[in-house]
């Protein structure tokens, strides 16, 4: 439930910053650095108070929040302008309301792609460079030293994205960890298993869907990813006691 | 309260204003410690100034400046509070003669009359709230750095004889270390983290400028320059800020206003800048020939 509930918010970080934060929290995380959420929940809450979304007074706030050592101190520089500066090149744009200075950053760009992972489709955007933040994020843990360590600090409320949690071993190798491992671990944040996580978001925005539109109970179970009507019938009844039909006579007269 | 609150824009005014001359970084990290209500872990050299920028921080807020140094074996008697036992005797001898019993003679020898208050209840125990400067915490004991953790996290004190105490004002803290031990990763993540570097020379200038008046702009540059240079030499300990204010203030006092001006003079106060008799045999005169050569 925690990742609707943040979705949902609305607080004044818009979706992309939040994500493209924690996606940079994570390439921190890959990078050996101690990042967790309240350090990323902290940084997000100094963007809505600030609104320090420029990368000249967006770097030492963040500088000073996610290191911990000297070691963290020196690098941070090179990771930060390689992740907000390089690749993030048309967010910070967008985000900044200025060019960002010379054309470089487009050839970095280029560079990073292919350490990406997931190159291809540069033009749909959004999606696009928080899926690159992660994948990198995934493939600095596998370098990293110890993997018990990235275990612990994995901060499942803020990287997961429903859709995604359908495939446990993808996501489970993306974070670097062996799927028994992931599943154990998304038990404990969530308690429940991953599949069961994801038909329970699925059922929560059918239900929202049924409430607050028009569409049929068929296409509200297509439109949530349920592959016929009467799948989505009975798992919406074991889930919340009442058929979706006259879930809806009873509330969505109200909206 | 709202006036005490730094913005991210006038927090180096505010800092220049009290005679510290702030980059962006510290001045972002001393903003959001006001923002986000952390404590700031400085790391750095011996020199480099730490210390100062807790100084600072209580003359912008016009804060009492509570000071706790740390050594090896510092516990919590020495940080926290002691009982006053001397004082304690005095009053048992006195009531004694009075015909007091023993329980209300105990019950008054543990009020706060009798209690010490050491550097971290007092940094609690304030109206306004204070800067509480956690000097070389690498330097205390890890069970020290745990409880340490606990104040800093609850900002109340357990006193067995007395109950708990909690906090009035949650002071603004500022801790350093020298890096001779690794500190915790709870006390790190606990804090915020700035490197304290050597500053640039463009800033040690104005900072030369700031603290000894009247020196000449060209010269204050100069040093700093010359200060930049030596801290590249292989020294065993590169002179700090503090130095370099000393021996600028000893040029000043002898009137030069360029150092090409006199080279012994010169080469003489420069052992301003010098700490070790080991150090102090690599520089020669020669060395700082061609130093001056270099930076004049």
């Amino acid at each position: 439930m925690a990742v609707a509930a943040h979705s949902r918010s609305g607080d004044n970080v818009g979706e992309p910053m939040r994500l493209k934060l924690t996606a940079f929290a994570h390439t921190l995380r890959g990078n050996g650095f101690k990042v967790g959420l309240a350090e990323t929940a902290d940084a997000l809450s100094i963007l809505v108070m600030s609104a320090a979304d420029k990368p000249a007074t967006l770097e030492p706030a963040l500088r000073a929040l996610f290191c911990a050592t000297r070691s963290d101190w020196e690098r941070f520089d090179e990771i930060f302008e390689a992740f907000w500066l390089a690749r993030g090149i048309r967010q910070a744009r967008v985000l900044a309301g200025a060019a960002p200075e010379g054309a470089a950053p487009v050839r970095a760009l280029k560079d990073v792609g292919p350490r990406g992972g997931k190159p291809g489709l540069p033009d749909h955007v959004e999606r696009r460079q928080d899926d690159g933040g992660y994948s990198v994020d995934g493939r600095g843990k596998r370098e990293g030293a110890s993997r018990a360590e990235n275990l612990a600090s994995i901060d499942l409320r803020y990287i997961v994205n429903p859709e995604e949690i359908r495939d446990a071993h993808a996501l489970a190798e993306r974070l670097a960890l062996c799927p028994r491992q992931f599943t154990r671990r998304f038990q404990q944040e969530f308690g429940s298993s991953p599949a069961s996580f994801v038909r329970r978001m699925r059922l929560d925005e059918a239900r929202q869907r049924l409430s607050s539109t028009d569409c049929s109970v068929e296409e509200v179970a297509r439109s949530v990813g349920f592959s016929d009507g009467d799948n989505f019938r009975r798992a919406f009844e074991r889930c919340f006691h009442v058929a979706p039909r006259e879930y809806r006579g009873r509330f969505a007269a109200k909206a | 309260m709202k006036d005490m609150s730094l913005s991210r824009e006038n927090i180096s005014e505010r800092l220049a204003a009290v005679g510290y001359v702030a980059d962006r970084d510290i001045a972002t990290a001393l903003w959001l410690m006001d923002y986000l209500k952390r404590p700031l872990l400085l790391e750095g050299e011996a020199g480099v100034g730490k210390t100062e920028v807790a100084k600072a921080l209580a003359a912008v807020h016009s804060a009492e400046l509570i000071r706790l140094q740390c050594y090896e074996g510092l516990d919590q008697n020495a940080a926290l509070y002691e009982w006053n036992y001397q004082r304690q005797l005095l009053a048992i001898k006195t009531r004694e003669g009075l015909g007091e019993d023993a329980d209300a003679i105990e019950e008054h020898i543990f009020s706060e009359r009798y209690l010490l208050e050491r550097p971290l209840l007092a940094a609690i125990r304030r109206d306004k709230p204070p800067v509480l400067l956690i000097d070389e915490v690498d330097r205390a004991d890890e069970e020290f750095e745990a409880f340490l953790l606990e104040l800093l996290s609850d900002f109340q004190v357990s006193i067995p004889e007395l109950g708990t105490v909690k906090a009035t004002a949650i002071p603004r803290v500022v801790l350093t270390s020298n890096g001779t031990r690794e500190l915790s990763d709870a006390l790190r993540r606990r804090c915020l983290y700035h490197y304290v570097d050597f500053p640039e020379v463009d800033r040690e200038a104005k900072i030369v400028l700031t603290r000894v008046p009247g020196i000449d702009t060209a010269l204050a540059l100069q040093i700093a320059r010359m200060v930049a240079s030596v801290r590249k030499e292989d020294l065993r300990k590169a002179p700090g800020v503090a130095e370099t204010l000393d021996w600028a203030a000893t040029l000043a006092g002898l009137g030069i206003h360029d150092l090409r001006q006199e080279p012994e003079a010169l080469h003489e106060t420069m052992m301003c800048l010098i700490k070790t008799r080991e150090d102090r045999s690599r520089l020669t005169s020669e060395v700082t020939e061609r130093l001056l050569g270099k930076v004049a």
